[in-house]
């Protein structure tokens, strides 16, 4: 196999070294060789050769899919936009441990809790920047009762800086949205969580 | 045939000539449009068709990563057509190939404080505004905690 694999460019004899970096090719010392080397440099047949795998390459099966009509496959665990879910009840899940924000790499959520009147603690603010959010995932992974979670959605481009600013309206907003796929998403998981 | 009968019916007018005078013959300057309407969409199967008007269709014997797509409802070129964030939730992990379900196969149970899906409204008057945003018309008047309010 190796010896079909030999080129125009390789000298042929015994010490025939396999195919490199071409400056540390070996200069033909012999009559032959030098001869042969300048017909392959008068010949052009390294551009040659080159271009030929440029025009396979243009025949080649194409890969590139029809967007927007078609869309790019994506798994299970895609960390897309941020959503804060609900139990099946309605009743929002944060409790406002702040797990989320200590762990953020980015410094991207900024949460403020408070009693409420029914006694339980819940969180008065719950930003997230998403323009300083690097989408690492470690959120929903520190999130006792997944709460917060990143949705498959990655269409959430704004003309604005300020419409990234997502405050928990927003983010509560995204998760009654897209609570059928986050949740399918997350049973897909569960064997692996 | 197959293709006179996808333009009509994704156009929704009675004849060709009809749905090519009603946009189709933008498919001449839109080169993806003319790829899902006129090259890729006929002789597809028909999967189902969501809230929002948009038809999904998949083909099996296409490239992998190719075999599902969506024609969108409204595909025009204005800033609500041709706009991939309309895919409502219960079809999105169908088109994205996270999942073989969709509400066509399945039953989708939605929860009971389900919201319906909308496009991103970003560049329009509906865009999300947080507070404190200029656009936002209560934007220095927001309480840390606003009270329920019955009967209203």
């Amino acid at each position: 196999m190796e010896g079909n694999q030999r080129s125009f460019a390789v000298l042929s004899g015994k010490d025939t070294k396999p195919i490199g970096d071409p400056a540390q090719r070996e200069i033909p010392k012999d009559l032959a060789g030098v001869l042969d080397e300048s017909a392959q440099t008068l010949f052009l047949t390294e551009m040659m050769r080159g271009l030929n795998l440029t025009l396979k390459a243009f025949f080649d099966q194409k890969v590139t899919i029809n967007y927007p009509f078609e869309k790019g496959a994506i798994s299970t665990r895609f960390r897309g936009e941020h959503a804060l879910r609900r139990y099946p009840t309605g009743e929002e899940r944060c409790i406002a441990c702040k797990l989320c924000e200590a762990v953020c790499p980015a410094q991207a959520i900024t949460i403020e809790a408070e009693e409420r009147e029914d006694g339980s603690r819940r969180t008065t603010r719950y930003d997230i920047d998403m323009t300083k959010c690097i989408y690492c995932g470690f959120c929903q992974e520190a999130c006792p009762v997944d709460a917060i979670v990143e949705g498959p959605n990655f269409e959430f481009v704004t003309e604005t800086h300020e419409e990234l600013l997502y405050d928990k309206q927003k983010l509560l907003d995204n998760g009654d949205r897209w609570e059928t796929e986050i949740a399918s998403n997350l049973k897909a998981e569960s064997l692996y969580r | 045939m197959a293709l006179a009968k996808f333009l009509k019916e994704t156009y929704g007018k009675q004849s060709v000539l009809d749905a090519i005078k009603g946009g189709g013959w933008k498919a001449f300057l839109d080169g993806t449009l003319a790829q899902a309407t006129l090259v890729h969409g006929p002789n597809a199967t028909f999967v189902g068709m969501d809230a929002l008007g948009n038809k999904y269709y998949e083909r099996m014997t296409e490239q992998y990563g190719r075999h599902r797509w969506v024609v969108f409802g409204d595909l025009s070129r204005s800033a609500s057509g041709q706009e991939p964030s309309t895919v409502t939730p219960e079809w999105h992990g169908w088109l994205h190939c996270i999942t073989d379900s969709n509400p066509a196969n399945t039953d989708v149970q939605l929860p009971i404080y389900h919201r319906p899906h909308h496009r991103n409204y970003t560049g329009s008057p509906m865009s999300y505004a947080p507070k404190g945003a200029w656009q936002n018309p209560q934007k220095r008047t927001w309480r840390k905690v606003q009270y329920w309010q019955p009967n209203q």
